[in-house]
Parts: structure tokens; C-alpha cells; sequence
């Protein structure tokens, strides 16, 4: 059994070799982040967050753990430098290095010691207590709407970007069928222009 | 979980007993019905105990098949109980007796086991309770003897806690699995007798205690109320303790009759506790704990009151005295200094070795067995069962009383070598009493609040008792000063404190009031005492404890290794529906589960199974946010509230936040923006779409996705930076109102 200190050690170890991925669509997989992150690196094991809190729509993420933490630097920059699709475009997926809080099996540190205490009615502190219990639950309120408010920003720009794409595809689906259906040439031949066929 | 020890072949303390046919491919396995090891005979169906190297408790399990193998490996195969602690996990709801097993049934790993022979370390003697046809019921004396009961099963393959059983475990019939028909007897089934002698239930019953406790105040005044043999339903400990207090006492000075009563009712308070299934183990091992301060405060007042002569009475007195009753004597004690290691128990009598410092005399345990009988005490059970010669068996029965026997030992050091029914079983009981009452905790906790209070004055009581006592003072023990540190308490009280000693109702009035003192009783005691102390019922506890408590490890551990845990999600959820969640915020986000767990046992004492949420990109970094769930919705409830009311500050200098959890799951097609999918398209082009689709790749510059990805880069960034922003504002207001706290921590 390796000591307390031994094992954190181990755990931060660990902690330096894993990146955290987030952005990724509900269709990915651990196989689909496997394969994708071993163009890289070997990847050791692959591990999602749930979540439990935050609105159900939020993106997944995903705790990666590779066998080195420069090939962490290297998929981080990698991926910061080059939108990386995975499962789906054009939204990409964001990576960034892990951080010990992220685990969830993660040891204690050692030689940490806890204290809490019940605070008096009296005490002047009691106050300041609710006080910071109510700046507690308006911060977890105003987290909350952060995170809706970034599900809108994202649905509005994927709605924009939706129907970009989509005038985009009538119009290559236009020029295709005039292209399949003989028209592409027809028109040449009445225009007298030559047509790249193929 | 396979026991190992080296096979020994050819071990001299090895016979087989009776052949039961052969088997195997070659016809080359011998089976057998019975052995003897180690002296002890086995026979097919016996529970036995199997030592597992780095396992703290041995396994206990029922020998279902004994054979030899070709190669001469003596091989059993063993049908599992499992401690209460095993499966905590499944135990959802149940109360568990404190000296409860399940035994395995159904299919698959946990049911039994191949092991070899040399695992057995000893005979266990558990006894089926269950009230069917089947099942000869034992009688209460079988019940008494039985270091462990059960009557529900554990289905291994369903994981679940079973009632009734089919006629089938593993392959034996169920009639071997109930008790032994010649064990059985014609006594009924186990009640709680307080009209018939020497039955007793387990279940700790007013009456008999409101006897014990008069009887017990009596004695306080009466020097030798034993010796009058009045209705004395105190004096059924174990002849082990008895015999180690008496050797103290002589050799400190003369034992006193008092003295030994003393040591009686102390003794009797743990004995109640064994038994009971309320208070069960971890009662155990409060009384024991408490049991040392005032073993060796009664020697001193038995020494004292000696030298002043308030009790004239002379030693060989106390010999005669005793005498008369000897007809009846279970028990007699012989003082001799060197005997101690000769001393065998034989027939009815145990020989009890007191070293005296003066002389040798002769105690009769005798009477305590009559006064017994006129008692309705149901610890009456263990001096039948003394009465029989098996040392082992002492030893067994007495497990948790091993502590104080040697701490006094040490202090007084005696001359006592080895007390013939001390060996090695009960001290690796004690042990398992340990382990056994902290795994029980929350249990206990849950199942039981009213039972608290109950164990929480007995403590108190005995501090005061020691205070009682201005005698006190003359006495050489070590730890004896350490106990007169208490607050003294008016002499009166003497008689008011009996009660406390009982569960009776009114107990539970001022459990809160007392807790000082337990506390600081249980400074001397070291370690062990603190952990089990703090047992105060938050129902009953209306008081805060504003200290600043240091976090300590929570002392129940789930040692379930068997079967794996139910996924989180899947507790959660079930929780969520039965309202026992609850979601803990404000916490530093860089603790573990087991630390949430520690501070929520520290701050309400209650157990619960925590779960650190995860921090992901976009989580707050000042609040760490856990779910917590609890045994009872009423539990969570009262977190909840309590939290809201008053202020559990934390190291981190945040008050805890609380509320009823509401996890989301996610459903099974949540929403994603930003990947879009061209449904004509995707007819036209499947294949290829699907290759697009599902292979990742960096975006290069010349096409549209590359730029639509940009503008999600760009709202990534955006969004990265309102997070941060808004987390340092949030952080910043923290930080002033922090800064107001004058408590630090």
C-alpha cells in the first residue's frame, strides 16, 4: 500500500496526463473520442463527466487520460489551433488540460485537515453566515443563467448558420440537378460555351 | 476470499472422523462427515470461522462438503454468511440485530467456496432464528450460547435481503441449514421472559433493568447485598471478568464483596448491550469503554472502605458466606497465585485464579447464579452457560470484556500470567466487536435514534459515579486521576443516576446536558472511546456545538468487496424518488466524497453516502457542489433544515448550503446545436456522409466548415470569458464577505 502522499502523487500524475474535452456532442462515444484522440497519442482511458446539474442539454465532456503530459500540451494546442470535429460539424470541440477536481475517484490530499464548526445564534458571524448562504444560491441562480443564456447564443447561431447552409445546399443541389438532368448542357450548346464535364 | 494457509499434510492435530463415500473422476476423492483439528471436532454442516490473511474479522460459514483429494488436500466447501457490514449496501431499510448474519443463498459469487480445511480457525456457534416449520426453534439458553443468529438470507444472484427460503441452498437441503435437531430442546421460542428465570430477550426490557437499577443503588449503600441474596438479577457476566477484576482487586488489596458487585452490574450493562439487539454492537463497545474507569474506581472503594473498616467483614467471611450455596455453584473461585495457568474449569466449577497480595481465599461465584435465577435478567443465560467446562468457550463469550481486563492488567500489574480462559479467540473478537460496532454505526444510528440517549447517560452515569467517591483519591491508578477531573457531582444523585443506566424513557430528556461529561470521560479512554461518543441524536440534541471540530475519518467503512456497488446514478435516482437526497453547496470543490461524508458524520452525525459533483469547464471554482444521500427521507429533511437554520461553517470559511436534491438525468436525446445534418443529402450520399460524419478531423481552411467553426471558436471564446468574468465578480463578493467573519478556522 502506498502512503497517502505516495498515492496523490500518483493521482496528480495522472491528472497532468489527462485532457478534458467538452463541446461534444450526445453521439459521441468512448470509441468515437478513442479513435479520434489516437491520431495523437495513445490514449489510456477515456472517461465521461455526467452531469447531474446543469440544464440536460449542455454539452458532454470527457476526461481523456494519455501516457504523457507533453502529448496533453501537443492535443491541446492542437486542437485550439485547428477547429477539431468530432462526430458532427462545424461545432467543434474544445480541449483543455485536466484538472484535479474534474476526477471523481480522486484521493484525498494528505495531511489535509477539514474542520467546520456549528455557528452560535449569537455570534455576529451567524449573520454573515446567511448572508454568504444567500450569496451562494444567487451565484449558483446567475450560474444557471449563464448557462441558459449560452444555450441561446449557441441555438441562435446555429440556427443562422443552419439556414446559411441550407441556401447553401439548394443552390448547390439547383446547380447539381441542372447539371444531371441535361439542362447544364443544353444551355451550353444554345450559349455555345463548353461545359467541364467531369 | 478464499481463505489460504499452507496445507499441512499429515498435521498431527488432524483426524478424520466418520467416511462418507467417494467421488470424483477416478473415484479418488474421500468424502467425509466429520474431522478433528486442532482438537476440535467438525462435523459436516458446523459453522466455523475461517481466517482470510489481511482480513480484520474471519469469515464465517457453514461447512457443506468435507473431502480429501487424491493428492491428500484436505478441502472444504463453505456456504457464506455475511456480516451485516458485507452488504450494507442492500440492507436498505432493515434493521440488523447486532450480532445478525445472512446467510448466502441463490446463484451466484458470494454462495460458497472451495477452501482448504487448514482455513478453520474455529467453531462459530450460529443459530437460526427463523420462525418456520422447518426450524427447530433453539431455546433461549442455545440463544444466549449463540455467538451469532440469523434468520434472513441474502440472495447473491438478486442482491437482496430475503426472508423465507426455498428447501435448497447450494445443493444441501434446508433442514441442514436450520439448527441441529439434537441441539434442539424443548424450551420455547425465544421471548422476552421476565417471568420465567433465565429467560431472557434480547431486547432490553424496563423492568428487568428498573430491578438491576435499584438493586444497583442498593449496593452502593449495602456493602454485600449479594451475599443476601435477594433478587439479584445482575450477576451473569462472564466468570472471565469477574475472575480478571477479582485478581486485580485481591491484588491491590482484599476483594470486597461490593466490589465484585460493582464490577457485576458494569458488567451487566455490557451484557445487556450484547444482547440487545437495539443497542447492539456498538453499545458494546461504549460499555467496555466505560467499563474500565469504573472497574478500577471500584477497586479503590473496595480497598478503602476495607481499610476503614466499614465493612467488617474478613475475607474468609465472604468464603463462608458464599459457601452454604455451593450446592448450586456453577462457579466456585480459587485464589492462588501460581494456579493460574493449571487452572482447568472442571465440571461445574471454574477455577478462578486470584492473585491476592495477602492471602489466599476462596470466592463463590455461586451465589451470583441463585441471585441470578430469582432474576429476571436474561444475561442469567450466560452463567448456564459457564457452568459448562469449555474454556474456549468462556473466552468466546467474553470477547468484549478483554480490554478492560488488560488495561488493568497493566496497571496493576498483576501477577496473573494467563487466565485460563483467556486465548486467542476472544481477543480476535474483541476486535471484530470493533469493527463490528463501527460498521454498525450508522445503522444503529438510523434504525434506532431513541436508542442513543440510551448509551449516551450510561456513559455519563459512570462518570459520576466516579466522582461519587471521595475515596477515589487514595487509589494508585493511572487513569483513575484522569477520572477525577470530572465535575463532581452531589452525592444524591447517586440514586437518580440509576436510571440512566436503563433505556427507560425519561433518559432521554437531558442526554444533551450529560455530553460534557462524556467527553471529557472519554479523553482518558484515547482514540476509540472519542469516535464512538459523540452519539447525540440530533432529533434530541437541541443545542449546537459551536467548537471547531476537526474533521475526522467517519468510523463506519463499508466493507463490502464482494459485489460490486450499485452505480451512482441508479442510488441517486431511487434516492431522488424516496427524497433522501440531498445537494450540498458551498463546499471547497477540491474535497473527496469520503471527506463530504466525514464533514456531514461531524456535523450531524449521520452517515450517508456522498457523491462529489464533478467539476467541468464552465463549474463554479468557489462552490463544490455534492449529493448527498441519506438513510431516511426524515434525515434529509432535517439536514436540509438544520442547515438552512443555523451555520456549519467550513475550513474553506463558506457556511454549508443544503437542499433537497433534484438531479436531471439526461433524457435520451438531448439537443445539440451546431452539427447539422441535410436529410436529402443523406439519402442521396449515405455513404459518405456517414464516413463524414463519423470521423473526426481537424478543419483545414478552404471550406465552409471551417468558417462556420470559426464562428463557433468565437462563441466558445465568448462564452469562456462570461464564465470567467462572472466567476470573478462572484469570486470578489466571496472574498469581502469573508472577510467580515471574525470566526476562523
Amino acid at each position: 500500500m502506498a502512503s497517502a502522499s505516495e498515492k496523490y502523487a500518483a493521482f496528480e500524475e495522472k491528472v497532468s496526463r489527462t485532457v478534458y474535452f467538452d463541446n461534444l456532442s450526445p453521439q459521441v462515444t468512448e470509441s468515437v473520442l478513442r479513435t479520434a484522440v489516437e491520431q495523437f497519442a495513445t490514449v489510456k482511458s477515456v472517461k465521461f463527466i455526467p452531469n447531474y446539474l446543469g440544464p440536460t442539454n449542455l454539452p458532454q465532456c470527457a476526461l481523456i487520460e494519455l501516457d504523457s503530459s507533453k502529448k496533453v500540451k501537443e492535443v491541446v494546442s492542437m486542437i485550439r489551433q485547428y477547429p477539431f470535429m468530432m462526430s458532427g460539424m462545424p461545432r467543434p470541440v474544445r480541449a483543455r488540460p485536466a484538472e484535479a477536481e474534474m476526477f471523481d475517484d480522486r484521493p484525498e490530499k494528505p495531511d489535509r485537515k477539514i474542520k467546520c464548526c456549528w455557528l452560535d445564534p449569537s455570534d455576529p458571524d451567524f449573520e454573515l453566515a446567511k448572508d454568504l448562504k444567500r450569496l451562494t444560491r444567487r451565484h449558483a441562480v446567475e450560474a444557471e443563467y449563464v448557462h441558459k443564456l449560452q444555450l441561446q447564443e449557441e441555438k441562435k447561431l446555429a440556427e443562422q448558420q443552419g439556414e446559411t447552409l441550407n441556401m447553401h445546399y439548394k443552390k448547390f443541389k439547383l446547380v447539381d440537378s441542372i447539371m444531371a438532368d441535361g439542362t447544364a448542357k443544353h444551355l451550353a450548346k444554345r450559349y455555345n460555351l463548353g461545359v467541364a464535364d467531369e | 476470499m478464499a481463505a489460504e494457509e499452507p496445507s499441512k499434510l499429515d498435521d498431527p492435530e488432524f483426524k478424520w472422523g466418520k467416511k462418507k463415500g467417494v467421488g470424483g473422476k477416478k473415484k479418488d476423492v474421500q468424502f467425509y462427515s466429520s474431522f478433528t483439528y486442532d482438537g476440535v471436532e467438525y462435523t459436516l454442516y458446523d459453522s466455523v470461522y475461517l481466517y482470510k490473511e489481511g482480513e480484520p474479522e474471519p469469515y464465517i460459514g457453514k461447512l457443506i462438503k468435507i473431502w480429501e483429494t487424491a493428492d491428500k488436500a484436505k478441502k472444504v466447501k463453505v456456504l457464506w454468511y455475511f456480516r451485516p457490514g458485507e452488504i450494507r449496501n442492500f440492507l436498505e431499510g432493515c434493521e440488523v440485530r447486532g450480532n445478525e448474519l445472512f446467510l448466502a443463498c441463490g446463484d451466484g459469487v458470494g454462495l460458497a467456496n472451495l477452501n482448504p480445511l487448514e482455513a478453520i480457525v474455529g467453531k462459530c456457534n450460529v443459530l437460526c432464528i427463523l420462525k418456520d416449520s422447518r426450524n427447530p426453534q433453539p431455546s433461549n439458553e442455545e440463544l444466549h450460547l449463540a455467538e451469532f443468529v440469523f434468520y434472513r438470507f441474502f440472495d447473491v444472484g438478486q442482491r437482496k435481503v430475503l426472508d423465507k427460503i426455498d428447501d435448497m441452498i447450494a445443493g444441501v437441503e434446508v433442514k441442514h441449514i436450520f439448527n441441529n435437531l439434537d441441539r434442539q430442546k424443548p424450551i420455547g421460542n425465544a421471548k422476552l421472559g421476565l417471568d420465567k428465570p433465565g429467560i431472557s430477550g434480547n431486547i432490553l426490557n424496563d423492568k428487568s433493568n428498573d430491578k438491576s437499577l435499584n438493586t444497583f443503588a442498593r449496593e452502593n449503600d449495602v456493602p454485600k447485598p449479594l451475599l443476601g441474596g435477594k433478587s439479584n438479577p445482575f450477576i451473569k457476566e462472564e466468570n472471565d471478568t469477574n475472575e480478571a477484576f477479582q485478581t486485580i482487586a485481591n491484588d491491590e488489596i482484599k476483594p470486597k464483596p461490593n466490589v465484585q458487585e460493582k464490577q457485576n452490574s458494569s458488567l451487566e450493562i455490557w451484557d445487556n448491550s450484547t444482547g440487545g439487539v437495539i443497542l447492539g454492537e456498538e453499545a458494546k463497545t461504549i460499555s467496555i469503554e466505560k467499563m474500565i474507569p469504573r472497574a478500577k474506581v471500584d477497586l479503590e472503594k473496595g480497598a478503602s472502605k476495607l481499610v476503614k473498616g466499614i465493612n467488617g467483614q474478613s475475607k474468609t467471611e465472604l468464603a463462608e458466606d458464599v459457601a452454604p450455596r455451593n450446592g448450586k455453584n456453577d462457579v466456585s473461585g480459587e485464589v492462588s497465585k501460581t494456579k493460574m495457568e493449571d487452572n482447568v474449569p472442571n465440571g461445574n466449577d471454574v477455577n478462578i485464579a486470584l492473585t491476592s497480595s495477602k492471602e489466599k481465599y476462596r470466592l463463590q461465584r455461586a451465589k451470583d447464579c441463585c441471585d441470578v435465577e430469582d432474576g429476571p435478567s436474561k444475561k442469567l443465560k450466560i452463567d448456564a452457560k459457564l457452568a459448562k467446562p469449555d474454556s474456549d468457550k468462556f473466552g468466546k463469550e467474553s470477547p468484549g470484556i478483554t480490554p478492560t481486563v488488560e488495561a488493568n492488567l497493566d496497571h496493576y500489574a498483576t501477577k496473573v500470567i494467563r487466565r485460563p480462559n483467556i486465548n486467542d479467540e476472544p481477543r480476535k473478537k474483541l476486535k471484530i466487536n470493533e469493527k463490528n460496532s463501527k460498521t454498525s454505526n450508522d445503522k444503529f444510528q438510523k434504525e434506532s435514534p431513541r436508542v442513543t440517549p440510551t448509551v449516551e447517560p450510561n456513559v455519563d452515569c459512570h462518570a459520576e459515579e466516579v466522582n461519587q467517591r471521595p475515596y477515589v483519591e487514595d487509589g494508585p491508578s493511572k487513569k483513575l486521576k484522569t477520572t477525577e477531573k470530572l465535575p463532581k457531582p452531589p452525592s444524591d444523585k447517586f440514586q437518580n443516576e440509576s436510571p440512566g443506566v436503563t433505556p427507560r424513557p425519561y433518559v432521554e430528556d437531558g442526554p444533551s446536558k450529560k455530553l460534557k461529561t462524556t467527553e471529557k470521560l472519554s479523553k482518558p479512554l484515547g482514540d476509540k472511546f472519542r469516535k464512538e461518543s459523540p452519539r447525540v441524536s440530533p432529533f434530541e440534541e437541541p443545542k449546537l456545538d459551536c467548537n471547531v471540530a476537526e474533521v475526522t475519518r467517519r468510523p463506519d467503512v463499508d466493507r463490502s468487496k464482494w459485489f460490486k456497488e450499485i452505480p451512482w446514478e441508479e442510488r441517486m435516482k431511487t434516492a431522488h424518488e424516496r427524497g433522501k437526497l440531498v445537494l450540498l453547496e458551498n463546499l471547497d470543490p477540491s474535497l473527496t466524497s469520503e471527506q463530504v461524508q466525514d464533514i456531514i458524520f461531524q456535523g450531524f452525525k449521520e452517515s450517508c453516502t456522498a457523491h462529489m459533483i464533478q467539476k467541468t469547464a464552465c463549474a463554479s471554482p468557489h462552490s463544490g457542489q455534492a449529493f448527498v444521500i441519506f438513510k431516511k427521507k426524515e434525515t434529509a429533511d432535517m439536514v436540509v433544515k438544520k442547515l438552512q437554520e443555523d451555520s456549519l461553517l467550513m475550513s474553506n470559511g463558506c457556511p454549508l448550503v443544503g437542499s433537497i436534491g433534484r438531479p436531471c438525468f439526461p433524457g435520451k436525446k438531448p439537443a445539440f446545436y451546431g452539427h447539422y445534418f441535410l436529410d436529402q443529402s443523406r439519402m442521396l450520399q449515405q455513404r459518405e456522409m456517414k464516413n463524414a460524419v463519423s470521423t473526426s478531423h481537424c478543419s483545414q481552411p478552404n471550406n465552409i466548415e471551417y468558417d462556420m467553426a470559426m464562428d463557433w471558436c468565437l462563441l466558445q471564446k465568448r462564452a469562456e470569458k462570461a464564465w470567467s468574468r462572472l466567476y470573478q465578480r462572484q469570486g470578489d463578493e466571496l472574498r469581502k464577505l469573508k472577510a467580515k467573519l471574525k470566526t476562523k478556522i
